[in-house]
């Protein structure tokens, strides 16, 4: 066996993954052959300074404490999720059940899935859709651009949305996430106006439920659009977000 | 599982080069894991579950990111002119991240796991859902790619005869 195939074996002699008579004759070949032991050497060096680069890199400790603050934070309680399963069952009682789908849906359509997570008992019927698709979801349920307010000013970073089935209607929602990842999220509903009202319809059910999680609730209408705010912000908060939203109609 | 936060931060930030978006990824990691913890198996290796659980985040969320720096070929780099001698790269903190950073970003996963947090290849395998040869391959090839990178920065720097780390 030749020196380039035995170099080509160094790498996984190091990570422990020959057998044990590839690894002797490995072996027996290098205590023999100088270029194949500075190979060997010269690996071992690069690994380690892989290694320690990647570990010396480490993050600020004081990050991963606040890191490992909000992902315990989110941790779901078995209280809780027991008391959101039961708000979520509470909701399709109140709303009779089926969704029904008005017209086709978009193509990003797929299965049910709960949201109770962030505090919207809402079941939709499409997934949460990235950020750069997000326009074409506007456009798709609004025919424009305008339905998505940019709240970058109240310190939300980034923004998902999907279309959910209410009452037979689709609404936009849509989840904002804050800069400072301590704050909740907000999710913010937004209906075209006109006779159908299923958002507001549906309101008073949805306050009921939202309270019991401690959850507050701001409805504003704009000149095309009913807007419906839910978050575990203060109310006050909550009243100004539901002012940037509304500026933007 | 919160315990394995750190190692998980450290392994997202390499491949995301993104402080924020690295946190994001391993908090949405946890939140997975929390949501889908009656799928796994007692008595099965949790660490790598939890990598398992990253790497599809960071593929999802990631996976329209435009490709890493296109690296120059082995070749080019003069690898058969290497000095003579093993010797240890001195760089700078960061000029050390960029060297890693220019690695394409197929072969990363793959040298993090395995070098860094010490994965069998048959487990990196099963996090990265590739074949084992792949693994393989794909190591090799890295590290080649890390050498050529490293090639024209080496030095000595031994301390009792041992490397000495980056940083010191």
């Amino acid at each position: 066996m030749d020196c380039q195939t035995h170099q080509e074996e160094i790498g996984r002699y190091l990570d422990g993954e020959l057998t044990s008579p590839v690894a002797a004759s490995l072996e027996a070949h290098l205590s023999a052959c100088g270029a194949c032991r500075e190979a060997l050497n010269q690996q071992k060096l690069d690994d380690q300074w892989f290694r320690s680069t990647v570990r010396h890199a480490a993050p600020d400790p004081q990050r991963v404490i606040a890191l490992q603050a909000r992902i315990v934070g989110r941790q779901p309680q078995p209280s809780q999720a027991r008391l959101r399963w039961l708000s979520v069952a509470l909701l399709l009682v109140l709303l009779g059940g089926a969704w029904y789908r008005k017209g086709p849906l978009p193509v990003y359509a797929a299965a049910i899935a709960d949201h109770a997570d962030h505090g919207c008992t809402v079941v939709s019927h499409v997934p949460f859709v990235q950020a750069d698709a997000l326009q074409e979801l506007a456009r798709t349920f609004t025919g424009s651009a305008t339905a998505i307010p940019d709240l970058s000013q109240r310190g939300y970073c980034r923004v998902q949305g999907r279309l959910c089935g209410l009452r037979h209607r689709h609404v936009l929602h849509l989840v904002y996430i804050p800069n400072d990842r301590l704050r909740p999220l907000l999710s913010v509903f937004i209906e075209p106006r006109d006779q159908e009202h299923a958002l507001d319809r549906a309101m008073p059910s949805w306050a009921a439920t939202a309270a019991q999680n401690g959850y507050h609730l701001v409805s504003r209408q704009a000149a095309q659009f009913s807007i419906f705010l839910v978050s575990t912000e203060p109310a006050d908060v909550l009243q100004q977000d539901a002012a940037g939203v509304t500026r933007q109609f | 599982m919160v315990a394995h936060t750190q190692v998980l931060l450290r392994t997202a930030l390499r491949l995301t080069r993104r402080q924020e978006e690295a946190e994001d990824a391993v908090q949405e990691t946890f939140l997975r894991a929390w949501k889908y913890f009656r799928g796994f198996e007692r008595g099965t290796n949790a660490r790598a579950w939890l990598f398992r659980i990253l790497m599809n985040v960071i593929n999802r969320s990631y996976a329209g990111r435009p490709a890493a720096h296109n690296f120059i070929s082995i070749e080019d780099t003069g690898l058969d002119q290497v000095l003579a001698g093993p010797s240890a790269p001195v760089l700078s903190t960061a000029e050390a991240l960029e060297a890693l950073d220019r690695l394409p970003i197929e072969f990363k996963p793959v040298m993090l796991l395995v070098l860094v947090e010490e994965f069998s290849y048959r487990e990196a395998a099963e996090i990265l859902e590739i074949p084992i040869g792949t693994v393989m391959s794909r190591l090799h090839r890295g590290r080649r790619l890390l050498r050529a990178e490293l090639a024209p920065r080496t030095a000595p720097k031994r301390r009792n005869g041992e490397v000495v780390p980056h940083g010191e």
